[in-house]
């Protein structure tokens, strides 16, 4: 690929953020709310005070004025501050950001190996007792909502048997720093982490069968399979590369929801990361994290669809070429 | 007639599908002695490329192929599935249609070529031979570390030659190996595989619909019509002198240009092939006969004597009345 189409595909992708970063601003603008009153309900503030606090969370002045200071304020990555803490915006979402990496990560990528096997096993025995428990499971699992999924494994395992903590991310009597802090908060992870791992495991199954199958009728498999190579050789060697390329896009995309993909199992948790931290903002309002949390969203979804798009060529020779 | 190398015998190629039982190979039979040529014509549906995916059991899975294909004596439809990978590319060959799908497109050729040589010959200097193999056809060993987009079509074909000469192997099938190609491109490859074939004393099954091709390539010819060989003989003779009606309708087809003969005369059949599933009583060709007799649909033909060297499955060559 040469720097030239690099360059295009990079210059889209800022392209598409700089319209997110404005959109954004109308969307928040058109619901109405006031901080000030929120906020200091009850208390007797002077008009003096008022203006303050109103210059403070940038609501003063004409509409077009607070576009040109959030303009100004989003590209030096300064998001305003939240209604609710009237903390910084931007260091309330680096706060979580960790927390969030670490469960929806583990389980995108848990589910993406488990998920793709199996779609692998179902489609290259397409019709058999395999591939109809297989592809049984993966539609079940496809299909059940999962903060229900959250909440029957909390029942069961946490309420009921009591082996895991029904929520948040440590034990405050537990240990403090080292491993014993960090097998504490796995212990608290599994839950949450199983429950996202079933819930996103069955999408890949199902993408990954169906393009197994589609493969699995290429003249080139028949070739491979007269040169003398084994079943297991053919699939792996052949038709599974092939199989993986229109899955690529899918996969990239589904990293992109990585930081947003777990609000409800999150809030069912208690799980502080960004999940949890979009559901407080929701209640709110809290626009200004909302707007925030908005961004880093789309900024993802953005930034891994490139990585798949500069990816596909290093697959794909045939896109190379182009 | 030497000793043969590979003996067919009452090959029967049954598909069963959604679509119902469709026999699409009823019992044919064959021999090819070592370096000895011979074609295999019909039209679509007739069945002959279910031939040359039954000699290799490469056919789709839950496909029913019951006879005999001795290779050397031995059976390869009954094979142990160790055996008969080992057998598979060694002993016999097959020669793919080139259109572009037979080859992996995600993988460069010269490893393709490679694979097969490093399983069947371990030790091996795979590189050394895939440069000998794609000189022998013509190519510059370079365009090993080609994908096969970046190839012509007729270079496409070449490659699928070099690697179904990689192990050396005694039978050669090349099913329809110049379709997807110009007339100027047919007739390189066609010298090539005769050139190739006359050097390294290849018993070579030539599958096509050209029966013109076959009179050039390979010293005897037979037709299939409905699943069955219809005629057999010497290539000259079947396609200028064809004892059955369809074989000599498909000579027909072919005009030979330049000759005066062919000019004004209405070439082609009348109708389609039967379908497989319904096949008409008697001689299955009789619908589509131009000289059939009343009794022609109770029937049961089957390969009777026209010469010495040559047999018709028809009742003309019976003499008495028409």
């Amino acid at each position: 690929m040469t720097a030239r189409l690099v360059a295009g595909k990079v210059l889209g992708a800022l392209g598409t953020l700089a319209f997110v970063v404005v959109f954004n601003f109308f969307l928040f603008r058109v619901v109405e709310s006031n901080p000030v009153a929120t906020l200091y309900r009850g208390r007797n503030l002077t008009d003096a005070q008022r203006e303050e606090l109103t210059r403070q969370f940038g609501l003063d002045g004409s509409k077009l004025e607070q576009f040109w200071r959030y303009m100004e304020q989003t590209l030096q990555l300064n998001f305003g501050r939240s209604y609710a803490t009237n903390q910084p915006v931007i260091d309330e979402i680096w706060a979580a950001t960790p927390q969030t990496l670490a469960l929806v990560g583990t389980s995108t990528v848990l589910a993406m190996a488990i998920g793709l096997a199996m779609g692998v096993v179902a489609g290259w025995r397409r019709g058999t007792a395999h591939d109809r428990v297989l592809t049984g499971i993966s539609i079940v699992t496809w299909s059940t909502p999962e903060f229900w999924l959250g909440m029957l494994l909390l029942t069961v395992f946490a309420v009921d048997l009591g082996l895991f903590p029904t929520g948040g991310i440590s034990d405050p009597s537990g240990p403090d720093g080292g491993l014993g802090e960090l097998l504490d908060q796995a212990h608290h992870m599994a839950l949450p982490c199983l429950t996202l791992t079933i819930a996103y495991l069955g999408e890949y199954a199902l993408i990954m069968r169906s393009s197994i199958i589609d493969v699995a009728r290429e003249d080139y498999l028949t070739l491979a399979r007269a040169k003398g190579l084994r079943d297991a050789q053919v699939r792996d060697r052949h038709a599974l590369r092939n199989a993986l390329l229109p899955s690529t896009t899918l996969i990239a995309l589904s990293f992109g929801f990585v930081l947003s993909g777990a609000i409800t199992v999150e809030t069912v948790f208690s799980w502080p990361g960004l999940g949890l931290l979009t559901y407080e903002s929701l209640r709110g309002p809290d626009l200004p994290m909302l707007q925030g949390l908005f961004l880093l969203f789309s900024a993802a979804v953005i930034v891994f669809n490139l990585a798949a798009e500069l990816l596909y060529p290093y697959l794909d020779p045939r896109v190379r070429a182009r | 007639m030497t000793v043969p190398i590979l003996r067919v015998r009452d090959l029967r190629v049954t598909y069963r599908g959604e679509r119902g039982v469709v026999p699409a190979v009823r019992g044919v039979s064959f021999e090819l002695g070592p370096g000895e040529t011979l074609g295999l014509a019909g039209e679509s549906g007739c069945g002959k490329s279910s031939i040359a995916g039954a000699l290799l059991r490469v056919l789709p899975r839950g496909t029913e192929v019951t006879g005999e294909v001795l290779l050397d004596g031995e059976d390869v439809l009954t094979m142990k599935p160790g055996r008969l990978r080992a057998v598979r590319w060694s002993e016999m060959a097959i020669v793919f249609q080139g259109a572009l799908h037979s080859l992996n497109p995600v993988q460069r050729v010269g490893s393709q070529i490679a694979e097969a040589i490093e399983l069947h010959q371990p030790g091996a200097d795979a590189r050394g031979r895939v440069s000998e193999l794609l000189e022998l056809v013509g190519l510059p060993a370079r365009r090993a570390i080609d994908y096969p987009h970046q190839l012509s079509g007729g270079q496409r074909q070449r490659v699928l030659i070099a690697l179904a000469l990689a192990c050396n192997p005694r039978v050669l099938v090349a099913d329809e190996p110049t379709t997807a190609l110009d007339v100027m491109v047919q007739a390189q490859v066609l010298d090539l595989l005769q050139r190739l074939q006359r050097e390294l004393g290849l018993a070579m099954l030539f599958i096509t619909h050209d029966l013109s091709m076959l009179a050039h390539v390979c010293r005897r010819t037979a037709v299939m019509y409905a699943g069955r060989i219809v005629e057999e003989g010497p290539s000259e003779d079947v396609f200028q002198r064809a004892a059955h009606p369809y074989a000599a309708a498909l000579a027909a087809a072919f005009p030979v240009i330049g000759d005066p003969a062919f000019r004004k005369r209405p070439v082609g059949l009348v109708g389609d092939p039967p379908d497989p599933r319904e096949l008409p009583p008697g001689c299955p060709f009789h619908p589509r006969c131009a000289v059939a007799r009343p009794d022609c649909d109770s029937i049961e033909v089957e390969l009777w004597p026209v010469a010495a060297d040559r047999r018709a499955a028809c009742v003309h060559v019976l003499g008495g009345p028409r």
